[in-house]
């Protein structure tokens, strides 16, 4: 008998003692060693905590104790969420080798439902990019085809579970880093209501818009992730007090009688295959009962912009404290000031620099009200034209990226096009709502493309009885 | 007391305070670790007190209710308030960016009133956290510029203060007295502080100008390093002649930093205006909802904050 490949067949086989934790984890292990230095989608792989983890859960199974909702499940951990005495580095050269004294909040619920963490996969550094090309430690490659990139900035959470490294990860979403790098790589990923999930533990980057969420092979095991790790915790003030989401009993519901928006203004510039699988997904959620309505964003083309203000800002106050100072790098010189100088001139890449230099900018005496300040109105705009989408509209469909994956090094040395490979994603992060990425057929050279779903704050019921459907409909059938 | 004008040959001074206080909270300001002073270095802190990645504050209701305290004690309005960063490097603060308040403080326009009955204005009580505590080791006068190394006490960073900014109403040395041993009092009384200057758990900064009568304003000097109150009169008495001293033979005084020497009985340039910093405040994005800590009614009780 095959080993199940989603995480809710293996958390059900597990506890009903079918399988054991550990030799599920050993099958996704021998993935790993198969076909990891090919993909580079880890900075650590934790083999022998791996094994103890799944140790624990099979022990729990012998002795009659509940092992929990995802018993046994090898789930990989973004490398920019806190692991205690684990490294955490953020692909930067200047946290390589801390290791935090802490748990992020998602580390310890999904730990206390039985999963069993494989590792720390790469990102852009600090979660700046788009094709996790800006790493220290190297390039995660798409398992599709590996000339080409994940996508970022979570490329090697999405690359994870798409190689069979690992059945599900987390990764993190501030302006597209889940859902774009989940559409290059043909998986489904889920940037919550900002809130949703804690983010106690996550390195920030951007605060106001940064939120944790899962990357699976299919919408099921999205929504089962999400039950675990959502919820109020008291750690982080704003996360909504509020009990964990409630999504399976969504999944099975059909689609007739919602209400699917599509953005007539939209921002043009996609692959016309892509543009073509959205179109098939519209007709096909047509054809299941829901009603196609046009709305209009007037505001979203200002979102890359306001995002380039916003982000940057918050990253370079956020980061200032990689002073070389108490932990990390340090790079010694002969007074405070030339240290902190040495430091991060050392430790930080080209791209990280480029936006706490411009955040810095946008934040100064005299700039703050032509940039920053306008760019938070913007983002206003913005919410408002959602919230008058939103009256129409149950849920807004459109590509979640305007291509499909491109070749290792396409994009390196030209920032803006990089920049735009998350036009049709930042709005949602601007606004604090849901979105999500479902694989959604193939585009250019066969290779998959995202169909994202996007909903009003705490749609996310709505949400996802939209993204089941699209996986029903999805071309090739259902998984 | 003498209704007289206190003047200095025919100079007028012009004196606001800046006074911090340390909360009498049982823990820090946005972390569970223990607001103590005194004990071993290092041994109260955490990851939000380090400012270790990933670390989120969370408002201590306990600091807001002591610091409206102050405010209503001081004849504030106690207002609906925000949290900003202000953003700056110092080696004692751990997220090189201080959790304060900016354009909407929790106190705002109240006053105190000295015994003689004159009223001294007060602009606003903010809350905010306190540093760490750096002790250079080497070199001279215990200053970070020459010395071998330095070592840092993260038990107070984090500790809950209150800024109250003064107006520039106070007029002499021993009304400055007055008004820091007046606020004193209200602070212990309503419980907010035990206020000790010596410990640190009071701070007074001084910014002092002097005119002839009728003049407009001088340029002013802020006096830091004021370790009691009878060293807070002589700072002033001796800042304010030394900048008539300045001007009778006609220069002109300088906007500066000045730090105040116990031993020598003098201020001394810490640093000019040409260096001042740009904090590049912003709205703290990580405290939820610091405009619902208090209610909108004006009456200053804390609106029911989720648990």
């Amino acid at each position: 008998m095959a080993i199940p490949s989603t995480a809710s067949s293996i958390a059900e086989s597990v506890r009903r003692g079918e399988r054991t934790a550990t030799e599920i984890l050993e099958s996704y292990l021998a993935n790993i060693e198969r076909r990891e230095k090919d993909i580079h989608a880890f900075n650590l792989v934790t083999t022998e905590q791996a094994r103890a983890m799944a140790a624990k859960v099979d022990a729990d199974v012998a002795a009659g104790r509940d092992p929990g909702a995802l018993a046994g499940v090898p789930i990989a951990l973004k490398d920019n969420m806190c692991t205690r005495g684990v490294p955490t580095t953020c692909s930067s050269r200047i946290l390589e080798g801390w290791k935090p004294p802490y748990d992020a909040t998602v580390v310890t619920r999904l730990a206390a439902a039985g999963a069993v963490f494989v590792g720390k996969t790469n990102l852009d550094e600090f979660a700046m990019g788009s094709s996790t090309e800006n790493s220290a430690f190297g390039v995660t490659h798409n398992p599709h085809d590996t000339s080409r990139v994940a996508g970022g900035s979570s490329g090697g959470s999405a690359a994870a579970v798409a190689a069979e490294f690992a059945a599900a990860s987390l990764g993190s979403d501030t302006g597209g880093s889940i859902r774009q790098p989940a559409a290059l790589c043909g998986v489904v990923g889920v940037k919550p209501t900002y809130g949703t999930v804690s983010r106690y533990g996550l390195v920030a980057f951007a605060s106001s818009l940064d939120q944790i969420g899962p990357f699976t092979t299919d919408v099921r095991d999205s929504a089962l992730l999400l039950e675990v790790m959502s919820g109020h915790d008291p750690l982080d003030s704003t996360s909504i007090p509020q009990p964990p989401l409630s999504l399976m009993s969504s999944l099975d519901q059909d689609v007739k009688g919602l209400r699917i928006g599509r953005i007539t203004d939209l921002p043009g510039g996609s692959d016309p295959e892509v543009e073509a699988r959205v179109a098939e997904a519209f007709a096909a959620l047509a054809a299941a009962g829901a009603t196609i309505v046009d709305v209009e964003l007037p505001s979203m083309k200002y979102g890359l912009t306001a995002y380039y203000l916003i982000a940057p800002a918050e990253a370079s106050s956020n980061l200032a404290r990689y002073d070389g100072v108490r932990y990390g790098l340090r790079v010694e010189s002969s007074d405070t000031n030339s240290m902190y100088g040495a430091t991060r001139a050392a430790g930080f890449g080209d791209e990280v620099k480029r936006r706490i230099m411009l955040g810095t900018y946008a934040l100064s005496a005299g700039y703050y009200d032509a940039y920053y300040g306008k760019a938070l109105k913007v983002r206003r705009l913005i919410s408002d034209d959602f919230a008058r989408a939103y009256q129409k509209a149950d849920v807004i469909i459109t590509p979640t990226s305007p291509i499909v994956a491109f070749p290792v090094g396409a994009k390196v040395d030209d920032p803006l096009s990089m920049y735009l490979c998350d036009v049709f994603t930042i709005p949602t992060n601007l606004a604090g709502h849901p979105a999500m990425s479902v694989p959604f057929g193939t585009g250019a050279d066969g290779l998959p493309v995202g169909v994202q779903v996007l909903a009003p704050t705490l749609g996310e019921a709505a949400m996802f009885r939209v993204a089941a459907q699209l996986e029903r409909s999805a071309p090739g059938g259902a998984r | 007391m003498s209704a007289e004008k206190y003047m200095i040959d025919d100079y007028e001074l012009v004196v606001g305070l800046e006074v911090h206080v340390e909360l009498a909270t049982a823990t820090k300001l946005f972390s569970a670790s223990a607001n103590r002073f005194g004990d071993e270095p290092n041994t109260h802190i955490d990851p939000v007190t380090l400012g270790l990645p990933g670390a989120l504050p969370v408002l201590n209701r306990q600091a807001v209710e002591l610091a409206m305290r102050i405010g209503l004690a001081l004849n504030c309005t106690v207002q609906p308030c925000t949290f900003h960063r202000k953003n700056y490097f110092y080696p004692d603060m751990p997220k090189a960016y201080q959790i304060s308040q900016y354009d909407q403080p929790l106190n705002i326009d109240g006053w105190l009133e000295l015994p003689g009955g004159k009223r001294i204005g007060v602009e606003r009580a903010h809350l905010e956290e306190d540093t760490g505590k750096s002790t250079h080791i080497g070199g001279t006068g215990g200053r970070i510029h020459g010395s071998d190394y330095s070592l840092i006490d993260f038990n107070r960073a984090g500790v809950p203060l209150v800024e109250i900014v003064g107006r520039p109403d106070i007029a002499s040395p021993d009304e400055a007295r007055q008004y820091v041993t007046e606020l004193r009092q209200i602070l212990v009384a309503v419980g907010a502080s035990d206020a000790k200057m010596e410990e640190g758990s009071m701070r007074c900064d001084a910014n002092v100008s002097v005119r002839k009568a009728g003049q407009p304003l001088g340029t002013r000097c802020e006096i830091k390093n004021v370790n009691s109150v009878r060293s807070l009169g002589r700072a002033i008495e001796y800042e304010a002649r030394r900048q008539i001293a300045l001007i009778d033979s006609g220069e002109r005084v300088r906007q500066e930093t000045r730090h105040w020497d116990e031993t020598d009985g003098r201020t001394h340039t810490l640093r000019t205006k040409e260096d001042a910093d740009d904090y590049r405040y912003f709205l703290e994005p990580d405290p939820a909802g610091p405009r619902d800590v208090v209610d909108r009614s004006g009456e200053g009780r804390l609106a029911d904050v989720a648990a």
